[in-house]
């Protein structure tokens, strides 16, 4: 078809009529969202008790574009998350285009965060540029604007202090943020402790930023001062690449829509029985026999690339090798190689017997050579995500059946005096297997500890934490629900924790079963406003009686991808991720409720920015504030 | 022994080393190939699962196939979505082809219609090409190097339509027929219709006998293969909703190119509510002035001419529905500064709970005649954007009469005409104006009659319908549950109904609640695809009945209102769950979704190879180990 995009540049070469006749043509044929079809809209906007109100333009009354209203009207104007320290925002704007937004200043004491911090800016100013409907950061052909339009500067200054350039759980993200204006000149100073901190001014100053409609330019608040640092140091988002494969595209997506929202963590369940996507230089077979589709590998290049891509966003890529349970498809190859088999149950039926989804498998903990291939995985790893800081050890979900009807094992049981076979002797066995394993991760650290990071399962039920697992060496995730008092016993052993709650936080429940009719086990659907209220503090304190804000490092939603692949990973995520993210960041005393505006406000920016995020309410809502209540 | 002193595996791994970064990426070879074979799992209870696709290595079974190859042959209707009704045989082998080697495409049949059946095989031809992984805009990279039996390979195609009908109403004959036979280097398929609309269908199915085939970067057909069919419902439909939320043209093309590969065909296009009025009338321009989002959110009657006719192309028929006399508001501003007094009230009245079921509300105002001439004029404007119309769609749900109770206007004007005050009163003169609306509809069409369908309401409560409307003027769209009586009274009432039954059919259920919270929308939970599988109309209304309806009952609908989707997600909320829909619609099957789940997930595959993007409703494990996925 033609496009007016596509026009552009031949009709520049075209002589007069010819491009008349073109244009024609484009009025013609193009479709209404991809022209400048304009109508003179009746409506506008005035902030009335913190909501913008529609209303009829009189040309009397002063109203607003509702981009204006939303920057300016209420007290954390259209920030998200909220800040949690200071926030003031002023009720005016100022009008400018694109190319007189610039780093006016850097100053950083490394070349590293000097070069981070430029990349970020880079980034930012395409988040900006995202804001013009067409999302080319150009207003249409011919459009003439005032001179004090044209003239108007953005001067951004960004001062780090230190050099850090690698996160973890005790990297400083606090920053300041100021606008002031002085005639045509708007500066902006940003002060950070770090680049991360830095990164997340910019994301806080693209909020303060929108479209204005009437002069088909940008318009930033005239002044603001925002003082902010976050509650929660991990601040996650699980995405299982196993189940189903996600294309390297869509992950760089979801980085984005994290940075958006300050999220830090990306924690990738990168393997699991079902496919083993990861492709490692010393163990091809690995993938040749685990991956779904020779099209569906994650190359070493990719991962060096999202972690990069990550870093340069404020978040860590955190990797999970799950096991002992969750392995199987791409551990095929042993016997052949006369390993004996590294893993068991692999694929076995009836599944139900063996394992808690299909496909089965586990790994063959008493086959020695199965600590040789890992200890190589983690090598790379290692080497592929580090320097890491933090490594997920998985460790859910042991079905003791498949190890107890495994000949090769009830032997070996046989041979060490556990002949009864009880399930303590598993848990031993188990817990012996996690030692070994927390052991090759240190080596393929060389040799410097990280905290490992474990999923709850028997190992850390009722007496069993203390006994099995070091308070020192290991963090607990916590996937059952909210209430459970599991949560109790490990933060009054001193076990620091992440909620991961299933009840709230994962966000792939409430569809049809994949397995059998009825809707899936963890049904039904969270919606954001329970993704929203889920206050790992307040779960504390109903379970204990105390907060044990030190012990919660945050929490993180999870998104198991049995039902869901690349064509609607965005939706699933966001904008329910965003709810997560102000709970982590500000950890607000209020509910959903006093967040909602901001929050339908913040997925149309995710939208701007590419994410095909989910519709929570008709926009009617977005340009009627506070009328969709119940 | 430590791993990397292990020689023999270190020659092995430089051998893998090797096939893997010689070519770069995706193009080692896969050790798994696929054998169909008849045999039950160990442990799946359903014993009706029994030929599949197994997965095994390749080196241990020598004849093994890709996946694709193995699914398009696999069972008595290999991979068809929906399953044909007629007698369906298919072949157990393939013979590749290149797009390039389409060879003699014939159309016989009458010239009226040529031009249609060259568009629909130019849809064709663009279907199968995206079956290439990495197909782009229009063209997929078939560059080979491919060897004799892949290039010396070609398909032709024949078609033969008799009659020259392009109108797609409750009369028209959808069946095929569709034979595929092979005579060493050509493979023919041969379909033939007594309209385009069956010829159609009889193209899709062929294109449901070709997929990639993963090894030679090639395509493959079925070369063995007759399929007879046509449908149990005439009606089989969609319900997109335009007003809550906007979505684009790009997105609905997306959806009638999702329906036409599943043989629906009805889009059923609830363009207009309360919260907008996006549709330019050229005749009428103040109802998108006042009535839309934005003016990046408006039909254009360019757009919709041009969505009328790629749906035709498709064999769909675009049902335009204007829905009246509630579910109006945002658009109709403008009457009374234009001397035709308040045309609806109520418009954005708080608190809406008491005036309307959702925000924003709106009514029409039934003591103003002058809401006869705006409707009037939007019917004016209507009818030659989606005519010919086959039937339309007045809407007439959800009325609220504490609205017009409570407005002076209506209150005195239905006083002063002694009309009284009760429920009942106001049901009288809401049916006077239904009676209205469909003359100035017919009138607007020329003075030809069509069938108006109107949502279940007030109106067709128990003892109402035969009270306030004709059976043969209207038939009813239920949108109440499966096991509702109104269904049972409306069939004894003579209705002809369409199910939309709002416990298995409304593909917005189960998300967040858009209002109020922490909990779920209202109709939750979630409608899996089992759910949507296993709504059968004839079996509810038998259910409630007793009786056998199946004459009356024309078919079914799945809704997506879109309070809680845009263009963004349409695809993943409609499929492949509507492709459950089409399926119960087209085939009617007597068995349960078991026995259709693995091809349900292989068309599932198919829709986002065309470019929909379809949720995922199991690991792709499952797709890749047939019959393992049970509970």
């Amino acid at each position: 078809g033609w496009y007016p995009v596509t026009m552009t540049g031949a009709m520049k070469a075209l002589p007069g009529a010819l491009t008349f006749v073109l244009l024609l043509m484009v009025v013609n044929h193009a479709h209404a969202q991809h022209t400048g079809f304009s109508l003179p809209s009746p409506w506008g906007w005035s902030c009335v008790e913190g909501k913008c109100v529609r209303e009829e333009q009189d040309g009397i009354k002063n109203l607003m574009g509702l981009n204006k209203c939303k920057l300016t009207c209420g007290e954390y104007g259209p920030l998200w998350p909220k800040p949690t320290v200071l926030t003031t925002i002023s009720k005016e704007t100022l009008v400018f285009l694109l190319p007189q937004l610039v780093l006016h200043k850097l100053t950083t004491p490394a070349d590293e965060s000097d070069d981070l911090t430029r990349k970020a800016f880079d980034i930012f100013l395409n988040n900006v540029a995202a804001k013009f409907p067409g999302g080319e950061g150009k207003p249409d052909q011919g459009r003439a604007h005032a001179p004090e339009v044209l003239n108007q500067r953005v001067e951004v200054e960004v001062t780090v202090s230190s050099a850090a350039a690698r996160l973890t759980l005790e990297t400083s993200e606090k920053y300041t943020l100021g606008i002031t204006t002085t005639e045509s000149v708007t500066h902006v100073t940003i002060l950070a402790v770090n680049f991360f901190g830095a990164r997340h001014a910019l994301e806080t100053l693209s909020q303060l930023i929108e479209y204005e409609e009437y002069e088909d330019a940008l318009q930033i608040v005239n002044t603001a001062a925002v003082v902010d640092s976050p509650a929660f140091a991990y601040r996650g988002i699980l995405l299982d690449t196993s189940r189903n494969f996600f294309s390297v595209k869509s992950i760089e997506r979801t980085l984005d829509a994290m940075a958006a929202n300050k999220l830090n963590t990306f924690h990738w369940h990168i393997t699991d029985s079902h496919s083993f996507p990861l492709y490692l230089e010393s163990l091809p077979q690995m993938v040749y026999y685990g991956a779904y589709t020779p099209r569906q590998i994650y190359y070493p290049k990719d991962i060096r690339n999202l972690v990069e891509y990550g870093r340069v966003r404020g978040i860590r890529v955190l990797p999970e090798f799950d096991a002992p349970a969750h392995v199987g498809n791409g551990w095929q190859w042993g016997e052949k190689e006369g390993m004996g088999k590294l893993a068991v149950c692999v694929n076995q039926e009836p599944w139900q017997s063996f394992c808690v989804e299909p496909p089965c498998g586990q790994l063959n903990i008493v086959n020695d050579r199965v600590y040789d291939v890992l200890g190589q995985i983690y090598k790379e790893m290692a080497d592929l995500f580090g320097p890491l800081d933090m490594f997920h050890y998985g460790g859910d979900e042991v079905n003791l059946n498949c190890w107890n009807t495994t000949e090769e094992i009830v032997t070996y049981m046989d041979k060490v005096g556990k002949g009864q076979r009880t399930e303590e002797d598993f848990y031993d066995l188990w817990s012996q297997f996690q030692s070994r394993a927390y052991g090759l991760m240190t080596i393929a650290n060389k040799g410097k500890h990280i905290p490992g990071i474990l999923w709850t399962s028997h190992l850390t039920e009722k007496g069993h934490t203390a006994k099995y697992l070091d308070k020192n060496q290991y963090i607990i995730q916590i996937w059952s629900t909210g209430t459970d008092p599991l949560i109790k016993e490990l933060l009054e052993g001193g076990f620091s924790v992440i909620f991961s709650n299933y009840d709230a936080w994962y966000l792939d429940c409430g569809y049809g079963a994949w397995v059998g009719e009825g809707n899936n086990w963890c049904s039904p659907y969270k919606g954001w406003q329970t993704v929203y209220d889920n206050s790992p503090t307040a779960m504390a304190k109903n379970l204990t009686g105390k907060a044990h804000e030190t012990s919660i490092l945050g929490g993180e939603a999870a998104l198991w991808s049995e039902q869901v692949d690349e064509t609607s990973l965005d939706s699933k995520l966001w904008p329910r991720g965003q709810a997560l993210a102000e709970r982590l960041w500000t950890n607000p005393e209020h509910n959903w409720e006093s967040a909602e505006l901001r929050m339908v406000h913040q997925r149309q920016r995710l939208v701007q920015r590419g994410i095909e995020a989910d519709r929570l309410q008709p926009q009617w809502c977005h340009q009627n504030e506070g009328l969709c209540y119940l | 022994m430590k791993w990397g002193n292990n020689s023999c595996s270190a020659v092995w791994v430089f051998l893998l080393f090797v096939s893997y970064h010689a070519t770069c990426i995706a193009s080692y070879t896969s050790p798994w190939g696929w054998e169909c074979r008849t045999e039950p799992v160990d442990g799946n209870p359903d014993p009706t699962q029994v030929d599949r696709c197994i997965k095994v290595e390749k080196s241990i079974s020598p004849s093994a196939t890709g996946l694709n190859t193995c699914i398009l042959t696999c069972g008595p209707h290999g991979a068809i979505w929906p399953r044909p009704t007629g007698p369906t045989h298919i072949g157990p082998y393939t013979a590749y082809f290149l797009p390039q080697n389409i060879g003699q495409v014939t159309t016989t049949c009458p010239g009226s219609i040529r031009h249609y059946l060259d568009m629909t095989i130019e849809v064709f031809v663009d279907n199968i090409n995206k079956y290439h992984p990495d197909y782009v805009d229009g063209s997929a990279p078939w560059d080979g190097p491919y060897g004799p039996e892949v290039t010396d390979q070609s398909l032709e195609i024949h078609i033969i339509v008799t009659e020259e009908s392009m109108t797609l109403d409750y009369n028209t004959d959808e069946s095929y027929d569709l034979n595929v036979v092979h005579d060493g280097s050509i493979t023919s398929a041969t379909i033939t219709a007594p309209t385009f609309f069956g010829a159609r269908h009889g193209l899709e199915s062929l294109s449901q006998l070709i997929d990639y085939d993963e090894e030679k970067d090639s395509l493959q057909v079925v070369h063995s293969a007759q399929i007879s069919d046509s449908p149990v419902f005439p009606h089989r439909g969609i319900i997109v909703d335009t007003a809550r939320n906007f979505m684009d043209v790009k997105s609905i093309e997306r959806t009638i190119d999702a329906m036409a590969a599943s043989k629906l065909n009805i889009f059923h296009w609830h363009i207009t509510d309360s919260h907008t009025f996006p549709l330019n009338l050229e005749n009428l321009p103040d109802m998108v002035e006042w009535g839309t989002y934005s003016s990046r959110h408006i039909y254009q009657p360019a757009d919709i001419l041009h969505l009328k006719e790629y749906a035709l192309v498709r064999g769909i028929y675009i049902l335009p529905e204007f829905d009246a006399p509630a579910h109006v508001g945002n658009g109709f501003q403008w009457t009374e500064e234009a001397g035709l007094g308040k045309v609806v009230v109520c418009l954005n009245k708080e608190p809406w709970m008491q005036f309307c079921v959702e925000p924003p509300c709106g009514q029409f105002n039934l003591a103003n005649s002058n809401i006869y001439t705006v409707l009037s004029s939007i019917y004016d404007g209507m009818v030659p954007l989606f005519q010919p119309l086959s039937s339309f769609h007045y809407g007439g749900d959800e009325v609220n009469l504490n609205c017009w109770n409570t407005t002076q206007e209506i209150i005195d004007w239905m006083t002063a005409n002694d009309y009284g005050l009760s429920s009942d009163s106001y049901y009288e003169q809401w049916s006077i104006f239904q009676e209205n609306a469909r003359l100035e509809l017919t009138e607007a069409n020329g003075d030809v009659e069509v069938p108006g369908i109107i949502w279940t309401s007030s109106l067709t409560e128990s003892g109402h319908a035969d009270q306030y409307l004709d059976p043969e003027k209207y038939i009813i769209q239920i949108w109440t549950t499966g096991d509702d009586p109104i269904i049972g009274e409306l069939l004894e009432d003579g209705f002809n109904v369409i199910f939309s039954n709002f416990d298995a059919w409304y593909l917005d259920c189960g998300y967040g609640a858009w209002v109020g919270g922490p909990g779920n929308n209202w109709c939750s939970p979630y409608k899996g695809w089992q759910t949507v599988y296993e709504n059968n109309p004839i079996q509810l209304a038998s259910d409630i009945t007793g009786a056998d309806y199946s004459s009356q009952i024309l078919g079914g609908e799945a809704a997506l209102w879109s309070e809680q989707v845009d263009s963004l997600n349409a695809d993943a909320k409609l499929w492949p769950r509507a492709s459950a829909l089409a399926e119960r619609l087209w085939t009617n099957p007597s068995e349960s979704w078991r026995m259709a789940e693995t091809r349900m997930i292989h068309q599932r595959q198919r829709l986002v190879a065309r470019g929909i993007a379809a949720e995922r409703l199991q690991p792709e494990w499952c797709h890749q180990n047939e019959g393992l996925c049970y509970a």
